[in-house]
């Protein structure tokens, strides 16, 4: 618990330092949750019992909130929108946890955490220098790109934005385990 | 350096990384017991429910960032 508050508290500052003041509340928030969590021994109460629907109902909002965040222009008050519903719409799916169920050895769990933690904050720090670097000029922009600059351009194309948005809600529904669902 | 050779090599940072990803999934599949695969770790960090919401809300900055931010 400790490297995820860390971790986000990072990841918060280096938001507010760059300018990206919705990025920065957003990770803040979530690092006051973990450390209210924390000391409250759990006791945040959003809900007062989990959030359950079928499946197709689930497909069928997610669907249509895809929908939207393709189809509206980007940047407009209808994408903003969008994002918004599927940020309530999540956090209230996620509040309730799945119950522990028999998985793999917990020395192999640990070692997968530790290895993709190890290699997402590789990513960030890279990223990081990148956007660090590509200060300096206009020119260096191109000599230090960014993901975020390397993407743009095929998410502003329709087709990208079609292909990203939806792999981005199926990334949702995986962690959300909609699959599993009855 | 000249600018293409630095604009090369930060391309090519980013690249090895997803590829080191790739190569761990794939040893994870081969050898579940020793490194979990990533759904299941995932699974497995998720019964908590502070976790959860950490990586839910990571995921939808990630969407946040690139569909409707400002990016460049």
């Amino acid at each position: 618990m400790v490297f995820w508050t860390i971790g986000f508290a990072v990841i918060a500052s280096y938001a507010f330092w760059r300018g990206a003041w919705v990025d920065g509340i957003l990770f803040a928030l979530v690092v006051a949750m973990f450390v209210v969590d924390e000391l409250t021994g759990g006791r945040i109460h959003l809900l007062k019992r989990s959030v359950t629907a079928p499946k197709w109902l689930i497909l069928s909002v997610t669907s249509a909130l895809g929908a939207l965040l393709v189809v509206v222009p980007r940047h407009s008050l209808f994408d903003l929108l969008g994002m918004i519903l599927v940020g309530v719409a999540v956090l209230l799916f996620a509040w309730v946890p799945d119950p522990p169920r028999p998985g793999r050895p917990d020395s192999a769990t640990r070692a997968s955490a530790v290895a993709w933690s190890v290699l997402v904050t590789m990513l960030c720090l890279w990223e990081a220098l990148a956007f660090v670097l590509s200060r300096r000029s206009l020119a260096a922009e191109q000599e230090f790109p960014t993901v975020s600059f390397l993407v743009d351009p095929f998410v502003s194309w329709p087709v990208g934005r079609i292909i990203f948005v939806c792999l981005w809600l199926l990334g949702g529904l995986g962690l959300l385990r909609v699959w599993s669902r009855p | 350096m000249e600018p293409a050779v630095t604009r090369a090599v930060t391309i090519a940072g980013y690249l090895t990384i997803v590829a080191l990803m790739m190569s761990l999934e794939i040893h994870a599949q081969r050898k579940p017991d020793r490194v979990a695969p990533l759904d299941d770790m995932l699974a497995q960090v998720m019964t908590s429910r502070t976790i959860r919401v950490g990586i839910v809300a990571a995921w939808w900055w990630f969407g946040w960032h690139f569909l409707f931010a400002s990016t460049v």
